[in-house]
């Protein structure tokens, strides 16, 4: 066997270890649905979504925040970014109350389960918390 | 002079410097066709004057920012009146517009100073025709699609002010070595398509492009590094790396590019790898199109992106149209690249660069997979299905540790064929010192395999490369009869193009080693205080002593005091605040850090229910300050190699204690 062999093999060797490794990461590590509000409340309410890992975007409905300190426990309905505000989904999040997250106009992201009643979110995030994203539109 | 006049003399410039682009790419493409020196010639005064034009709307751009003229649709939505200079100054890279001229003025520069230099003569005007596409693009971008000069009328009275996030020292380094690095790469890559394009089969290119390459590298790391330290210090969220889009970016283009670095080291001296480097190059600079892209379009969800769909759209074409340029180059002219020499053992140094290189574009490929997953997902089944955090850390992290082990083989490994013997004698210290180490943390209770496994691979490395300049340390003092700090002055100075690598595989262990203790052995509380609360994490005390309002120039604040107790000693007050910028609807979080070598306490108020009652953030991340300090060594590392003049050259074929040794005799 010459060099060249010995070199194609081994790199096929590493390439061939790279290559399982991300596919048992990407099978292991578990992906989620990126949805918006609506289809997210479609996906539970006609496909049984519970307990499936999703990513929703949205907004909060104003005056449905409720926040309590000592538990460190946030509630609030969320609503599609556009259209209809009855289209509702309640979200609890145990965490403290992100920066901006009570501006009128903050799009949010959280990411968690649907436990069967509410959405419970690990992580809530405030999009483009800057004003100058919205004055250029 | 009023606005008026010199915001059209700006917009004037940039359509000028757009036609003149224009005219460069065809007389450059003329001129190469036909060898007409005067139309050569002319290419060559077409650089000066695109240079020109983009360096008067730059300075008119700053005019207008740092003397307010809130007219200037540009100057009213990023800055305000009681903005402090420096961020007036910074406000030109805040938005879209201001970014792509400040990028479109470095590209013209870069291009001018190549244009000036008499450097491959054969290849240079097809380079330079490549570096003037570029050109024409951001300029067609700054004359029709986003002008940074729009008049408002009427003018508002006051400007909207700078995103209070931006105000931060880091926050004004990081966009800019961002597209300094990206930039950067612009300049080996015009020179590889070049090569092709010519069939030219020297590789003077990649000893020319070298510096840039080099330069380009440094930046994008410094740029990765701030915006980290940018993130840590300012978002309030305990990290410094969240897996976002626009981090993985500028993440992707590193990792190539530093493939890149390595592997036009066996060309250089082994005349191999040729088609490697090319694919190479063009994908780095491809990567930074498309970090762009990702950035300006907003098509993947981000917590920071610029939202502009129709720049987005030209980003896109433009980095489709670079891909397939250079890809269908590459595949037409396979076969002039033919390859110098072949491998000559599976033990050598140039077969673990290949390694090296296939590491990192293994885990540039996954990074981009994670990346765009939900963009390919949607294409193929309407679902747009995301990975997040998990995915990039399990594939990455073994990849890196790899990466890492074979930083340290690497550099003891001799050019052609390397005897084993040898390698395992120089690694008998080394592998005994990390042993050391780890039995002493694993006595202190660092346990989790991940940390054992990271921290034996990282010490490890940190010793065979300390061991490895102590030993040509020794070999001076023997053969020239120097004292040790001397011999060791010497050694570096005089080759500094490879102990100039040692110092940055240091300081990237040193990160490695910061990530790794901030990643795994993090804590975090969320707690809500009354006055005079105590609570406990880890051996800190944290006591609530209340919350004041203060006044600081333009900001409102709510401050808390904390007093820290550390073991039961007084160790400091912090004063986690939320700031409350004019203009700004909410409060931004400052964070307050205690940070020492072995750990930061890092406190973020995070809210209040009344004077009383307070809800607090509170991490204790380890090692965290490693990560800056590897930053460091990275740069210094860098900049000490690169530094022009004797040492800077490549060193000879072999370099080691004995070898050395040898040559002296």
């Amino acid at each position: 066997m010459n060099q060249r062999t010995k070199i194609l093999m081994g790199s096929g060797i590493i390439v061939f270890a790279i290559a399982f490794l991300f596919i048992s990461a990407f099978t292991s590590s578990g992906t989620s649905y990126s949805l918006q509000v609506d289809e997210a409340v479609y996906k539970i309410v006609y496909e049984n979504a519970v307990d499936k890992k999703m990513r929703i975007e949205g907004r909060v409905l104003p005056g449905s925040i409720s926040w309590n300190a000592k538990a460190l426990e946030l509630k609030f309905i969320m609503i599609p970014i556009k259209g209809s505000e009855q289209t509702q989904l309640p979200v609890v999040y145990n965490e403290v109350k992100p920066d901006n997250f009570e501006h009128p106009e903050a799009q949010i992201v959280v990411e968690g389960k649907f436990d069967g009643k509410v959405f419970k979110a690990d992580t809530l995030l405030v999009k483009c918390p800057s004003k100058y994203e919205k004055k250029q539109q | 002079m009023d606005n008026l006049f010199l915001a059209n003399v700006g917009s004037f410039a940039l359509v000028l410097g757009f036609l003149i682009s224009a005219y460069a790419v065809v007389a450059g493409i003329i001129a190469i066709r036909s060898n007409n020196p005067a139309l050569s010639e002319s290419v060559k005064g077409a650089s000066i004057a695109i240079a020109l034009t983009t360096t008067i709307a730059i300075v008119i751009m700053e005019v207008f920012l740092l003397s307010g003229q809130f007219a200037i649709q540009y100057v009213a939505h990023y800055t305000s009146s009681d903005l402090p200079l420096f961020y007036r100054f910074s406000a030109l890279w805040a938005g879209n517009e201001g970014s792509l001229l400040l990028w479109a003025w470095i590209l013209s520069i870069y291009s001018l100073a190549i244009s000036l230099n008499n450097i491959v003569p054969r290849i240079k005007p097809i380079a330079l025709t490549i570096l003037n596409i570029n050109n024409l693009f951001f300029l067609f971008l700054l004359s029709f699609i986003s002008k940074p000069f729009v008049i408002l009328n009427p003018p508002p009275v006051e400007g909207n002010g700078l995103n209070p996030l931006l105000q931060n020292p880091g926050m004004v380094i990081h966009p800019i070595t961002v597209y300094l690095g990206y930039v950067g790469f612009a300049v080996p890559f015009a020179f590889a398509m070049a090569a092709v394009i010519a069939k030219y089969p020297g590789d003077e290119w990649i000893k020319v492009t070298r510096r840039w390459t080099v330069l380009a590298w440094l930046f994008l790391s410094l740029g990765n590094l701030t915006g980290m330290e940018w993130a840590y210090v300012e978002l309030g969220w305990g990290g410094y790396w969240a897996w976002d889009p626009v981090e993985n970016a500028s993440f992707m283009p590193w990792l190539t590019g530093s493939a890149f670095l390595h592997s036009v080291m066996v060309q250089e001296r082994k005349d191999m790898l040729k088609v490697w480097n090319i694919f190479l190059i063009s994908i780095t600079y491809v990567l930074t199109l498309f970090g762009t892209f990702l950035t300006r379009s907003g098509i993947l969800s981000s917590v920071h992106a610029f939202a502009d769909q129709s720049l987005g759209r030209y980003f896109l074409v433009f980095t489709v149209l670079a891909l397939f340029g250079s890809l269908y180059l590459l595949i037409d002219r396979l076969n002039f690249l033919r390859e110098g020499k072949e491998f000559e053992s599976v033990f050598s140094k140039e077969s673990s660069f290949l390694l090296n290189n296939l590491l990192l574009v293994g885990a540039a490929f996954a990074t981009f997979w994670g990346t765009t997953f939900p963009l390919f997902s949607e294409l193929v089944t309407g679902e747009k299905v995301t990975v997040g955090a998990p995915f990039f850390n399990t594939v990455n992290v073994p990849i890196f540790l790899a990466f890492i082990l074979l930083m340290g083989i690497c550099p003891l490994i001799a050019w052609r064929k390397a005897s084993v013997s040898h390698i395992l004698r120089n690694f008998t210290v080394p592998l005994f010192l990390a042993l050391a180490v780890i039995i002493y943390l694993l006595v202190i209770g660092i346990r989790k395999p991940w940390a054992v496994a990271s921290y034996f691979i990282n010490f490890f490395v940190l010793f065979a490369t300390l061991y490895e300049i102590f030993k040509g340390v020794k070999t001076r003092v023997k053969l020239t009869g120097e004292n040790f700090v001397k011999a060791l002055i010497n050694l570096f100075v005089k080759n500094r193009r490879r102990y100039g690598g040692y110092i940055i595989h240091i300081g990237l262990v040193l990160i490695a080693i910061g990530i790794t203790g901030s990643s795994l052995y993090d804590i975090e509380k969320n707690v809500t205080l009354t006055t005079n609360e105590k609570i406990t994490i880890k051996n800190y005390t944290i006591e609530f002593k209340g919350l004041r309002e203060v006044r600081m120039n333009n900001v409102d604040a709510v401050v808390a005091d904390i007093d820290v107790y550390q073991d039961g000693k007084y160790l400091t007050r912090l004063n986690p605040s939320k700031n409350f910028y004019p203009n700004e609807p909410n409060p931004t979080s400052e964070v307050a850090i205690k940070g020492s070598l072995k750990e930061d306490l890092y406190v973020v108020l995070a809210g209040w229910e009344n004077q009383d009652t307070a809800i607090f953030k509170i991490k204790v991340n380890p090692l965290i300050a490693w990560i800056w300090i590897g930053g460091y060594f990275l740069i210094f590392g860098t900049v000490f190699a690169l530094w022009p003049g004797k040492g800077a050259e490549m060193g000879p074929r072999v370099i080691s204690g004995l070898s050395l040794a040898k040559e002296a005799e």
